[in-house]
């Protein structure tokens, strides 16, 4: 058994690598992480985003494993995460592109037609589009056969009414992929249909949603009375819920084997480290002990997570796909998380006289406290997550 | 990247787990119908013969490792405990032995792998068995190791409350000057590696208990449905099968990280066995908890194997060191832990 790259990996990580070093500096993990649900990206974090992605584009490194046809490099998806891994380890403007580049766009590769693909896909590689996902409702985000926001046919054209609510970069999106009903609410999932939409059409509202810590990353999205041609429909019709679960595989492929690699996992209990070693000078043996202990425990779990990714990959690099498993990682990684930040705080608000000059750390963990509820909600609760576990995984029955 | 068993490694786990199947061990210690020694002298006897017939192919660490599982997963009460240690020995014995007789994954004409908690070798040390027998009993107590050659014998004391049979404090018996003290660093490798197997027995005892509980909950029913069907009781085995991959995937690090060791002829470093050790006994005892409470009163009962579960976990949690004592071995103060393992192409990740 082994962990470490192939020599074709390895030369095609330090090619990677090479290419990135020479288009941005170093990620510094003592440098203020805004975390994943900050607030809306400013102006000209906006047009950074894109400017990274049209950087990326000219150069040949978007789109690792799309199709060359539509601008992308053709390789495998095992190099589009090796590219992905390496680009975490500099510092990038804001990911604006991740749901375009990952869970979308690979959507509309296996299921959007021809002359549809020709006309989306290269302005996501280049940059001059940016796409959010409409799926969750305010009355149904868990359960998708729920969903509510309605398309009614209207000659060549379908008429939306709803709402769409906890929408990342929905603010500034250029396009959704959207679902919507067509079929009666008794449908259920079989009576949902796949729209792209322009995010400039006329009918649509945007609100932003004002979460605990006083900022706004989510966006409530109003449609009313929305004209969408026919020609943006994705697929049959009352045929989504085949596309909604590429789109949730996709997604699951994409977090999974990213999470413990993100900002929010490893420099946190970087952070905490720090702050733990700290804290010896100031502490009793007995409450040193059992601080260490937690300390080395969610380390010894951080480590699972990544060995866990490590997995992941060697999965997707025999060709096969990953599916439920990443459940495992998300669950993970939020719980992982949640007990950093705990610990963190626990020494931060401790009036220890070494820390009196942690006031930027102590916000990031305050941030990371208000954000972390999040974790274990976006992308299908933990409940969701176990319940997808038992049943698609273990093969437990479903309830009746 | 290949962090996975090969298919030949899985054709070989197939062989270990069908003998287990076909000899029912579990049950034959429920029922008492044979002893405990001998069974595993049996059992040591077989998966030899099956290794033989492996071409050589049994000094491999990912056969040593499947074994440990295959062990753990179908049983429990047995230690394997023995064939982890034995496992160790030609790496342990390398740096200043260097014999190929040493590789000898299992040995099955002698009662194997005998363990001192107590930290200090035994007064009396006897060399049983044949004078030509290259086998060697290992006690390992602490971080100290001590290989007791040729061909010792451990004598099994009476039941400890919790393990049937490895929970026992083994007695050597025996002259003192037949041991050969390891030096420090093959002791500590010696120690890291069959941390590392242990870790692979008490996975394979996990995984069982989680088998054991979901095809339970599956055909017991209560209000009209399996429970199994019930959210709350998916939800806990969902929670138990995230702590043993958690686990699995700390445990091949583990392993990938010993064969590069090997490969280079180096000790075995701490890291793995670290997280392997740590991670392994989370699991196990949260899957042989689960195993015994889903299965309602059903799974307090003797002829219910979750009792041996139960037991085993508990030993092997605190056997060879608890987790608290190897989470003391972590280097707080060194972030190398993260940076290491942000690069993926540092092969060195697991120091």
């Amino acid at each position: 058994m082994q962990c470490v790259d192939t020599p074709q990996d390895a030369a095609f990580r330090s090619s990677a690598r090479a290419w990135l070093s020479q288009h941005l500096p170093l990620r510094d993990n003592s440098e203020f992480d805004k975390g994943i649900f900050y607030d809306y990206p400013t102006e000209v974090e906006i047009a950074a985003s894109r400017g990274w992605q049209r950087t990326k584009f000219e150069g040949g490194w978007a789109g690792i494993s799309w199709p060359t046809e539509y601008g992308g490099a053709g390789r495998s998806l095992k190099d589009e995460i090796i590219f992905s891994q390496e680009q975490a380890k500099f510092r990038t403007p804001p990911d604006l592109q991740f749901i375009a580049m990952s869970q979308v766009g690979h959507a509309l590769l296996d299921y959007a037609s021809d002359e549809q693909r020709g006309r989306l896909l290269t302005p996501i590689l280049d940059g001059s589009a940016i796409w959010c996902q409409l799926f969750s409702e305010p009355s149904a985000g868990s359960d998708l056969g729920g969903l509510a926001c309605s398309a009614r046919r209207d000659g060549d054209c379908w008429i939306i009414t709803g709402e769409k609510i906890w929408i990342s970069d929905g603010a500034y999106a250029d396009f959704g992929l959207m679902l919507a009903r067509t079929g009666s609410e008794e449908s259920r999932h079989k009576g949902l249909t796949c729209f792209v939409v322009d995010m400039r059409s006329r009918g649509i509202s945007v609100l932003p949603v004002r979460q605990s810590s006083g900022r706004s990353h989510y966006s409530h999205i109003v449609f009313n009375d929305v004209r969408v041609d026919d020609f943006w429909r994705v697929g049959e019709l009352n045929g989504a819920w085949q596309i909604a679960l590429g789109i949730l595989m996709y997604e699951r492929l994409f977090v999974g084997t990213s999470i413990a690699f993100n900002a929010f996992g490893g420099p946190r209990l970087v952070d905490l480290a720090r702050l733990v070693i700290a804290s010896r000078s100031s502490s009793s043996a007995r409450s040193r002990v059992a601080r260490e202990h937690r300390l080395a425990r969610l380390v010894v779990k951080q480590h699972g997570l990544w060995n866990m990714s490590h997995r992941l990959i060697t999965t997707v690099s025999r060709g096969h796909m990953v599916g439920p498993e990443t459940s495992v990682a998300k669950l993970a990684g939020a719980e992982i998380d949640e007990l950093v930040v705990d610990l963190a705080l626990d020494l931060l608000n401790s009036s220890r006289e070494e820390f009196d000059k942690e006031d930027e750390l102590r916000l990031k963990f305050e941030d990371a406290f208000l954000e972390r509820p999040l974790m274990k909600i976006a992308g299908g609760t933990s409940e969701i997550q176990r319940t997808i576990v038992a049943e698609r995984i273990l093969n437990l029955p479903r309830s009746t | 990247m290949d962090l996975v068993y090969s298919d030949d490694d899985e054709v070989f786990r197939g062989k270990v787990r069908a003998i287990l199947a076909s000899w029912r061990p579990l049950d034959q210690i429920l029922e008492r119908s044979e002893s405990e020694c001998e069974l595993l002298t049996a059992l040591r006897r077989k998966v030899a013969d099956c290794q033989s017939k492996w071409g050589g192919r049994a000094v491999l660490t990912s056969l040593r490792s499947i074994v440990s599982y295959e062990a753990g997963y179908g049983l429990a009460p047995l230690a394997s405990l023995g064939s982890a240690i034995v496992h160790s020995l030609p790496e342990a014995a390398r740096p200043s032995t260097a014999s190929d007789s040493w590789n000898v994954a299992i040995v099955p004409e002698a009662e194997i792998g005998a363990a001192s908690r107590s930290g200090a070798l035994p007064a009396r040390v006897k060399a049983l068995g044949r004078p030509d027998d290259k086998a060697g009993t290992i006690v390992l107590g602490g971080e100290q190791a001590w290989i007791v050659i040729p061909g010792g014998i451990a004598s099994i004391g009476p039941a400890s409350g919790l393990d049937l049979v490895q929970g026992r404090q083994a007695a050597i018996v025996g002259e003192p000057g037949k041991a050969t003290r390891l030096p420090e660093i093959s002791a500590r490798s010696l120690l890291h590696s069959a941390a590392i197997y242990i870790a692979f027995e008490q996975l394979g005892g996990a995984q069982r208990c989680l088998d054991g509980a979901v095809a339970y909950t599956t055909r017991r029913t209560a209000f009209r449905q399996p429970i199994g069907a019930f959210q709350s009781v998916k939800h806990q085995l969902a929670d138990v099968y995230v702590e043993i991959e958690l686990a699995r995937s700390n445990a091949y690090r583990a392993l990938a990280s010993m064969d590069k060791s090997i490969a280079a002829e180096e000790p075995v470093e701490k890291m793995g066995a670290i997280l392997a050790r740590v991670s392994a006994s989370d699991a196990y005892t949260a899957a042989s908890k689960a195993f015994m409470h889903l299965q309602g009163a059903h799974g307090t009962v003797w002829l219910n194997e979750a009792h041996l579960h139960l037991r085993r976990a508990r030993f092997l949690c605190d056997f060879f060191g608890s987790p608290d004592s190897w989470l003391d071995r972590i280097d707080l103060e060194s972030a190398a832990w993260f940076d290491q393992y942000r690069d993926m192409e540092i092969p060195d990740a697991m120091r």
